[in-house]
C-alpha cells in the first residue's frame, strides 16, 4: 500500500501541507475556486417573550447571484436557532454538526438543549480553525433559563447582547437597531423591527437581497416564518405568456433493434476453491 | 506610532525618491464622517467636533463646517490640513471673484463644480488632497447639495454623508427623508444620525455643531452633546447565564 502524501494530524484540525504546493500553482496562473459566500444581512433581537432572529435570502458568488432565495436560518434545536453568515459551506456545516450534537446530547441527558451548549459547542470548533472556518453567527434560544442571544465570530470570540447583527449589511441593520430599539418590545414591534432591519439591509447593501425570513422563538414555541416580506417580486410578467411554439416535424419514425438477444446456458466448471 | 489607514502605493514605487517625497501618502489627523440634508427652506449640515490622530482623539474643538461666500456651506472629513488648504484656495477664489465688483457672487454650484477640478486633478497626479467634501448652499430660492470625494467622484443627492455616515447614516435618512422636512424635523433627523454614529463609530466624540444654510445666510450652532442610552437590562451583567462570552 503506498503512503499517503498527505499526513492528516493526529488531533485532527487544518493540515497545512498543501499551502505552498498551492502557491506555486496559483503563481503559474491557476485560479482557485472562488467560495459561495452569504453577503448577507442576519439579526437578532430579544422581545419581551423571548428571540426573533431574521434574515435576507441573497447567496452570493463574488458579483453573482447564485441563490435567490436561500435559507439562512438554521434549525439547531427546537427551541434553538442559528442565523449564518459567511461561507455557506461552512455556516451549513457547523450549524448541521452542532445541530446533531445537540440531540445527541438531549438523549443523552434527557432535557432540553440549552442555548449555552450550542454557543459552547460552536466556539470550540470555530476556534480550534483558527477562523479558518469562515463562520459568522447569530444564535439565539429561549430554555429554561430564559431568552438568549448570542453573535460568534469566525476566530471564537462570542458576545452576549440584547440586539445583534452579523454579516455585509450588519452596519446598515444596526443602524436601525440603535436607533429604534427599545426593551420590553411585543411581539408584533419586535417582527416589524427586525423585518425594517433586514430591509435596510437588503435595500442599501449589494450583498444582501431578496426576501425577508423571520423566526419567533418563545417559550415551548417558535415559528419559522418563511419568506415573511417578499419586497423584491418580479414585477414583469408578460401577458402574452410564455409559450415557445414547437417548430419540429417529424418526417420519419423508424425504430432499429441494435443487437439480437443472445441467452447464454454454458454449463462450466465450479469455482476452484 | 500612529497606526493610520492603508497607504496609496501598493508596493508599486516602494523606492521614493526625493523629489516625489512631496506626496501625500497617508492622512496624519482627520475628521470623522460629516452628515448633510436639503430640507424646506435650504440645507442641514452636522459634524462633530473631533480630530483623531490614528487611534488617538488629539483634538476636541475642530470645526469641520465652514461658511463659504454668502451661499455656500462646505463641510469636510479627512486629513484637517487638506481642509485647511481648500479653504484657503477657496478663499483666494472668492475674494478674485469680489473685485470684479459686478454685484454677482459664487454660488454653491460653482463652488462645487471648482472643487471637483481642484480633487480629480490632484488625484491625476497621484498627490491627493486626502478630504471628501459636502457642499451646500442656496442661491436665488434653489438649494443645492453635492459631495465630492478625494479620487474626484462627485454628485449631488437630497441628502449626502461620508465616511462611516455612508453605511450607518445613509440607510436611515434613504427611509425617512422627504422633501420640504421641516427645521425641527430635520435637526431630529440629523440627530437621529449622529446618534447611532456617535455609538457605532470609534471616532466619533459626543460633541457637534449643526450648520443651517438658507437664502438669509449661514448660521452654525453653538457646540453641544446628544443624550445616549446605556440603561438596557441586559448591559448590566451581560455574561450572567454564559461564562466565557463577552
Amino acid at each position: 500500500m503506498s503512503q499517503s502524501t498527505v499526513d492528516v494530524s493526529a488531533k485532527g484540525g487544518f493540515s497545512f501541507d498543501l499551502c505552498k504546493r498551492n502557491e506555486m500553482l496559483t503563481q503559474e496562473g491557476l485560479k482557485a475556486p472562488s467560495f459561495l459566500k452569504t453577503g448577507t444581512t442576519i439579526v437578532g433581537l430579544i422581545f419581551k417573550d423571548g428571540v426573533i432572529l431574521g434574515a435576507d435570502t441573497r447567496a452570493t458568488e463574488g458579483p453573482i447571484v447564485a441563490d435567490k432565495n436561500c435559507e439562512k436560518i438554521h434549525y439547531m434545536a427546537p427551541n434553538i436557532y442559528c442565523c449564518g453568515a459567511g461561507t455557506a459551506a461552512d455556516t451549513e456545516a457547523v450549524t448541521d454538526m452542532v445541530s446533531s450534537q445537540l440531540r445527541l446530547h438531549r438523549y443523552e441527558t434527557g432535557r432540553d438543549s440549552r442555548v449555552i451548549t450550542a454557543l459552547t459547542l460552536l466556539k470550540k470548533h470555530l476556534f480550534s480553525y483558527q477562523g479558518h472556518v469562515s463562520a459568522a453567527l447569530v444564535l439565539g434560544g429561549v430554555d429554561i433559563t430564559g431568552p438568549h442571544l448570542h453573535t460568534l465570530y469566525p476566530n471564537g470570540l462570542t458576545e452576549t447582547l440584547p440586539f445583534a447583527t452579523m454579516g455585509s449589511g450588519s452596519l446598515a441593520a444596526m443602524s436601525v437597531f440603535e436607533a429604534k430599539y427599545k426593551e420590553g418590545l411585543t411581539r408584533d414591534e419586535g417582527i416589524k423591527l427586525v423585518a425594517e432591519a433586514i430591509c435596510s439591509g437588503i435595500f442599501n447593501d449589494l450583498g444582501s437581497g431578496s426576501n425577508v425570513d423571520i423566526c419567533v422563538i418563545t417559550k415551548g414555541n417558535k415559528e419559522y416564518l418563511r419568506n415573511y416580506m417578499e419586497p423584491n417580486p418580479r414585477t414583469y410578467v408578460s401577458s402574452k405568456g410564455y409559450s415557445f411554439t414547437k417548430k419540429t416535424e417529424v418526417l420519419l419514425t423508424k425504430i432499429t433493434p441494435l443487437l439480437e438477444r443472445v441467452e447464454i446456458t454454458e454449463v462450466g466448471e465450479a469455482m476452484e476453491e | 506610532m500612529t497606526t493610520l489607514t492603508v497607504p496609496i502605493d501598493n508596493g508599486d514605487s516602494v523606492k521614493i525618491a526625493e523629489e516625489e517625497s512631496q506626496r501625500t501618502l497617508y492622512p496624519y489627523v482627520t475628521g470623522t464622517s460629516i452628515v448633510a440634508i436639503k430640507y424646506k427652506d435650504g440645507v442641514l449640515m452636522a459634524s462633530d467636533m473631533g480630530g483623531s490622530y490614528g487611534s488617538t482623539l488629539r483634538y476636541k474643538n475642530i470645526e469641520r463646517v465652514k461658511a463659504i461666500g454668502k451661499h455656500s456651506l462646505l463641510g469636510a472629513s479627512g486629513e484637517i490640513s487638506d481642509f485647511q488648504e481648500i479653504l484657503r484656495y477657496l478663499d483666494e477664489l472668492t475674494l478674485n471673484d469680489n473685485m470684479w465688483d459686478d454685484g454677482n457672487s459664487l454660488g454653491p454650484k460653482e463652488i462645487h463644480n471648482y472643487l471637483t477640478r481642484v480633487m480629480y486633478n490632484r488625484r491625476n497626479k497621484f498627490n491627493p488632497l486626502w478630504n471628501t467634501l459636502v457642499l451646500g448652499g442656496v442661491k436665488n430660492g434653489k438649494s443645492y447639495l453635492g459631495m465630492v470625494s478625494m479620487i474626484g467622484v462627485s454628485f449631488e443627492d437630497d441628502h449626502v454623508a461620508t465616511g462611516f455616515g455612508n453605511h450607518l447614516a445613509r440607510p436611515i435618512l434613504r427611509d425617512e427623508w422627504h422633501a420640504d422636512l421641516s427645521f425641527e424635523d430635520g435637526v431630529k433627523l440629523l440627530e437621529k444620525c449622529m446618534r447611532v454614529l456617535l455609538y457605532r463609530d470609534r471616532s466619533a466624540i459626543n460633541k457637534l455643531q449643526i450648520a443651517k444654510i438658507t437664502e438669509e445666510g449661514v448660521t452654525v450652532s453653538q457646540p453641544y452633546s446628544l443624550k445616549t442610552f446605556w440603561e438596557f437590562s441586559s448591559f448590566h451583567n451581560p455574561t450572567a447565564g454564559a461564562e466565557g462570552s463577552w
